[in-house]
């Protein structure tokens, strides 16, 4: 593999000494109060005149050939104001995931084909007056099918007899594009050992489960320009893609998302609806709302990658990794989506977070008759450093190592290279495990687990540990653009692209301008989800939006602060490098004279001293996040039950812009985290693909009497010097390390080693009873 | 949600009336075309899922009569109007010190806000969760009779191991259900041909051949009271809930027991099962195996031993049966160890 040496050239890290008036505080968010209130618009409650309902049509079969739709019925339904099958909608092949790059996706998709890869797939759709009468017109189309042999599991799909689901892959078979990394010798490696373990590990099938149901809204105006409202987290991929699919300049398709109930990365994708919401509204002449039902976004959302994992190491005695080999399959379901995304980050991630020389690592995803997997919140990594952190618990126990000790020894460090292949900033890593060892007074608290009586519930402590990129670099170049206008009374206005799913990061990159200017949080307003008014943005993901349009914001409120400090400095007599924005009033260094900052761009009659602007625009490498979560778990040896006590989650961020806000993101994560780990799974009936549990009533996520008491610990160890202000990526970090940390608890707790997720109580009673067999 | 009529009658009377004129009134009460509505905790649910589909309902959730909304606690016993909010009964002094099974059996029921709207009596009457009896893209002979019962061969977990038959797996989910059979309740019904009293215990149905028959009532028919009866030794009495979170989930398996003992010895002891059955279970083998003798921990294993002797698994849902097991023996021991 090449090195990318390219160095940071922005010196943007603080001595340490900088105080900081709004940046590190918690500050209220700026989009709460129109949340609480109910004000907040979301894309489902856009209502227009003569607003049309939209409904797909699902296949109830998972692989078939479409023979024929009968929609005659439907179409004579009255209310019904047209249908769509994949007769009447462009045939485009098209990226499922409308990023500007074919390295992280599949091109494999239609808007409707005439055949369907899974059970659910959306095979036409109806716009009515009611949502009612178009549910009944969905009833009364016909389609006809011949069925195709199909495969739901992954050692299915690899038989050589194996149905071929597209005609993409390579050599004729379902395997995407394989992902192989090799370092070293790993031979040599293993030679060297001390202790191999190897071990398989089995890795569920996670939903998002995002409050707000996929779901947009679109009307065309006279002069043929398309306006969309939809959930997304994307908004301009979405207009790029709807544009060239639909056939429109870029500048005549006009994407909104205002609030947003989170995406976890799933609303990467573009949807079939969206492009048959907009397709029904150009037919109609009428807008259309097309909203998923909760049953529908398990159906038609996207999963994380299900699969197994084969992982061998070699140790040396003193706890030394001398090889690693992975074998990682996972199950990219019907279509390709993020799948090749998936695999690269996950796989690469095999080199990094316990330092390895000789690495042997393959990865794939195959095609199977399922719900499609797509991007989740920890993409690819959430699975393999599932398999690495468990089998590390299980070479310390090996090695008659403490297990946090094992990890300390093996921690990456500054200069080692990352996943990405740059070099790692910092020791942030060793931090976050020494911080966590002392917090939870570690060597006590697993003492008292190993001395504790026998006894029906069992307590133990287990540790997990992480490492994830603030960007999606460089599987692909990002990047992020922000406007930052000056208003004549003094205040600023930033405008700016990336989506907010719920995250606070509207919030924080207001922070960011307001301390980079000077002047009070409250001075800001930020402009953001109108893709005809906010400059450009790839889109809220990888967790990078602080990192990367944090950076863009800062880089354009500097070149605001620079602007202002020209107009103020013949007004101060003064050279601008001798001026400083304090709270909005511009003083002299070293002067007691100043002035307030709406007197300098606006000295008279409202009339602006000159036009100030400025624009931001930042691509970013690649900076790591840190983690070390330690969990304490309670195992009812009756029942079967785990019950995570307390977490205590130590997080290296760089710098933290807004603590609640990060402390959120952290706390979001392990709530998932625990729910993937203990009770979480899609369940696809094997033998025709339909799905099994597709409701919050079966699929069961941990609600708040679940959770444990968090005790998060935010550190600021290894600042990045391409973040504002030296801060990193949350998003996606915390819902990695606490599946490790819980299962390596468990171990502690009743020593059984659970090598799958999620782990449910009827399977821990079951463990039990083999293990009494076997004592006895 | 399909479009329905609606009506809101002034008395009790009316509101069972309006359901006897109609012309299948005869129909078993969930296929009836007309429907009461209370807390609509269920029903609204059912009727966006399209598993209700009624074009009429009938809203008794305001009727005046004030003893459908009184708790009336006397040194017989308690008596619970059918409108009583789940949350009002659950946080009720009498109940919670005299009746603390049902007191505990409704605070882990669904979620707060439902509590908050759910009427007991309606609570009595909640429908199945069976996800395929939920998802009308199944086939279920609850729902649709006769059309055949997808849970058999399906995702079963959840699913009942007592009192099923070949045409109905799904379990009975509710709560409060247990705690009334372990109290020996009894419920008080009206209809346009009078009222009647019956056990509660006899109020629900086994699904045999007819699992949409689901209980004794005629769709006109309204319950209107539930009567608990005095016992001293109820006071000793505890609701177990075993599920796969601490809210908004229906049990793997419960135990409600009422336990009466006299130096140590059981005098007398009612034991009801949820989440394992398809009907509320009173586990009477379980029952006459502990009555006469010593509570211990050998004692409560003969007795889940007995309450479990006719159970019926299926592929998912084996593990009920130890764990319900398991459930029964550490109830009664803790209801033996309550402090009273």
């Amino acid at each position: 593999m090449t090195i990318h040496q390219k160095p940071h050239t922005q010196d943007n890290l603080e001595d340490g000494k900088r105080q900081f008036s709004v940046v590190g505080k918690s500050v209220r968010r700026t989009d709460t109060f129109e949340k609480v209130t109910g004000l907040g618009k979301y894309s489902g409650d856009i209502e227009l005149p003569g607003l049309l309902y939209g409904k797909m049509k699902r296949s109830d079969i998972a692989h078939a050939l479409i023979k024929n739709i009968d929609v005659s019925k439907a179409l004579a339904l009255k209310g019904v104001k047209a249908v769509l099958t994949h007769r009447d909608v462009p045939r485009i092949l098209h990226y499922g995931s409308p990023h500007p790059r074919s390295a992280s996706c599949t091109r494999d998709q239609y808007i409707l084909d005439d055949r369907v890869r899974y059970w659910g797939e959306g095979v036409a759709a109806v716009a009515a007056e009611s949502e009612e009468i178009a549910e009944e017109a969905l009833r009364l189309i016909h389609v006809e099918y011949e069925p195709l042999p199909a495969v739901f599991t992954v050692a299915d799909a690899l038989k050589p007899e194996a149905p071929l689901i597209h005609d993409n892959g390579l050599d004729k078979n379902n395997v995407m594009p394989p992902v192989v990394i090799r370092r070293g010798d790993v031979e040599k490696g293993f030679a060297e050992a001390d202790l191999i373990l190897e071990n398989e590990y089995v890795l569920g099938r996670p939903v998002p489960g995002y409050m707000e149901p996929n779901v947009c809204a679109c009307q065309w105006d006279g002069n043929g320009k398309l306006t969309i409202w939809s959930s997304t987290q994307t908004a301009f991929m979405v207009r790029g893609i709807l544009a060239e699919v639909l056939g429109v300049p870029y500048n005549k398709v006009r994407v909104i998302v205002d609030h947003m109930g989170g995406g976890f990365g799933a609303k990467q994708d573009l949807f079939q609806h969206e492009f048959l919401c907009a397709l029904l509204a150009r037919q109609t002449g009428r807008p259309v709302r097309m909203e998923f039902t909760r049953k529908e976004t398990f159906l038609g959302g996207r999963t994380r990658h299900s699969g197994k994992i084969r992982l061998k190491q070699g140790f040396k005695a003193d706890g030394t990794i001398t090889a690693r080999h992975a074998r990682i399959v996972l199950d990219g379901g019907a279509y390709g989506s993020h799948s090749p995304g998936v695999t690269t980050v996950g796989t690469s991630a095999l080199t990094s977070l316990y330092r390895c020389e000789n690495v042997d690592l393959e990865g794939r995803a195959i095609y199977t008759n399922t719900p499609i997997a797509g991007a989740f919140r920890g993409y690819g990594v959430v699975q393999t450093y599932f398999a690495l952190d468990l089998q590390m618990d299980e070479a310390a126990e090996r090695l008659g190592i403490d297990p946090a000790e094992l990890r300390l020894r093996n921690a990456v460090r500054t200069g080692d290279l990352a996943p990405s292949d740059h070099p790692v900033v910092g020791h942030g890593l060793e931090a976050c495990i020494r911080r966590g060892l002392d917090e939870v007074d570690w060597k006590a608290a697993r003492a008292a687990t190993a001395a504790q009586p026998g006894g029906v519930k069992r307590r133990g402590w287990g540790i997990g540990c992480e490492m994830h990129g603030s960007s999606a670099y460089p599987g692909i170049k990002e990047q992020g653009n922000a406007i930052v206008k000056m208003n004549e009374d003094g205040t600023v206005t930033l405008l700016t692209g990336t989506a907010g799913l719920g995250t606070g990061a509207h919030t924080a990159l207001s922070q960011i301008v307001a301390e980079e200017i000077g002047i009070p949080f409250s001075a800001v307003q930020v402009v953001t989800g109108d893709t005809d008014i906010v400059p450009w943005d790839i889109g809220a993901f990888a967790s990078h939006t602080t990192y990367m349009g944090g950076r863009a914001a800062q880089i354009a409120a500097a070149e605001v602060r620079r602007q202002v400090l020209e107009q103020a400095a013949p007004l101060l007599e003064a050279a601008p490098e001798k001026l400083a924005i304090r709270e909005g009033i511009i003083h002299v260094e070293g002067a007691n004279r100043s002035i307030s900052l709406k007197e300098v761009v606006s000295p008279k009659r409202g009339m602006p001293a000159a036009q100030i602007v400025g624009v931001g625009t930042y691509s970013p490498t690649k900076s790591y996040s840190f983690a070390a979560h330690f969990a304490e778990v309670e195992v009812d040896t009756e029942t079967g039950e785990v019950a995570v006590l307390q977490v205590v989650p130590v997080h290296d961020l760089g710098k933290v812009i807004h603590p609640i806000a990060a402390a959120g993101q952290i706390e979001g994560g392990i709530q998932q985290g625990i729910g993937h780990t203990l009770s979480e799974d899609y369940v696809i009936d094997l033998t025709n693909g339909r799905s099994l549990n597709p409701s919050f009533v079966d699929y069961k996520m941990p609600l708040s009497m679940d959770m444990p008491p968090i005790r998060t610990i935010i550190l600021e160890a290894a600042p990045d010097p391409g973040g504002p202000f030296g801060a990193k990526g949350v998003g996606e970090d915390p819902i990695i390390a606490i599946g490790p940390a819980i299962t390596n608890a468990i171990y502690d707790a009743i020593g059984i080693r659970f090598r799958h997720y999620p782990i449910t109580p009827e399977q821990v009673l079951n463990a039990l009873r083999a293990k009494q067999k076997e004592a006895a | 949600m399909r479009p329905f009529g609606f009506e809101r009658p002034e008395t009790l009377e009316r509101a069972a009336g309006i359901v006897a004129a109609r012309e299948d009134r005869a129909a078993p009460p969930p296929l009836s075309s007309a429907q009461f509505i209370a807390g609509g905790t269920n029903m609204a649910d059912y009727m966006k899922l399209g598993v209700m589909r009624p074009n009429l309902l009938v809203d008794i959730g305001r009727l005046a009569d004030p003893g459908l909304r009184r708790i009336a606690a006397s040194p017989d016993g308690i008596r619970l109007g059918a409108l009583v909010r789940m949350s009002e009964a659950e946080e009720n002094a009498d109940i919670r010190i005299g009746y603390p099974v049902i007191a505990e059996s409704l605070q882990q029921a669904a979620s707060q806000q439902i509590r908050n709207m759910a009427s007991l009596g309606g609570n009595i009457l909640q429908r199945t969760r069976c996800e395929y009896f939920r998802d009308i893209s199944w086939a279920c002979n609850k729902r649709d009779p006769g059309s055949g019962c997808a849970a058999m061969d399906g995702f079963n977990r959840q699913h009942a191991v007592l009192g099923v038959s070949d045409r109905c797996i799904a379990t009975y989910h509710g709560d409060f259900a247990q705690a009334l059979i372990a109290l020996d309740a009894s419920v008080e019904t009206q209809s346009p041909r009078g009222g009647r009293t019956m056990a509660f215990s006899e109020l629900h149905r086994l699904p045999g051949e007819t699992p949409h028959v689901e209980t004794q009532l005629m769709a006109d028919e309204l319950i209107t009271l539930i009567d608990i009866p005095a016992k001293p030794w109820a006071r000793r009495s505890h609701y177990l809930k075993i599920r796969d979170r601490q809210s908004y989930a229906f049990a793997v398996a419960s135990v409600a027991v009422v336990l009466d003992l006299e130096d140590g010895a059981v005098r007398d002891v009612r034991i009801a099962l949820g989440g394992l059955a398809t009907v509320p279970w009173r586990a009477q083998e379980a029952e006459d195996e502990l009555k006469g003798g010593p509570l211990d921990e050998r004692t409560a294993g003969r007795a889940a031993e007995a309450a479990f002797a006719g159970a019926m698994p299926r592929e998912h849902n084996a593990f009920k049966i130890s764990l319900g097991r398991q459930a029964l023996v550490r109830a009664l021991l803790e209801t033996r160890d309550m402090r009273v």
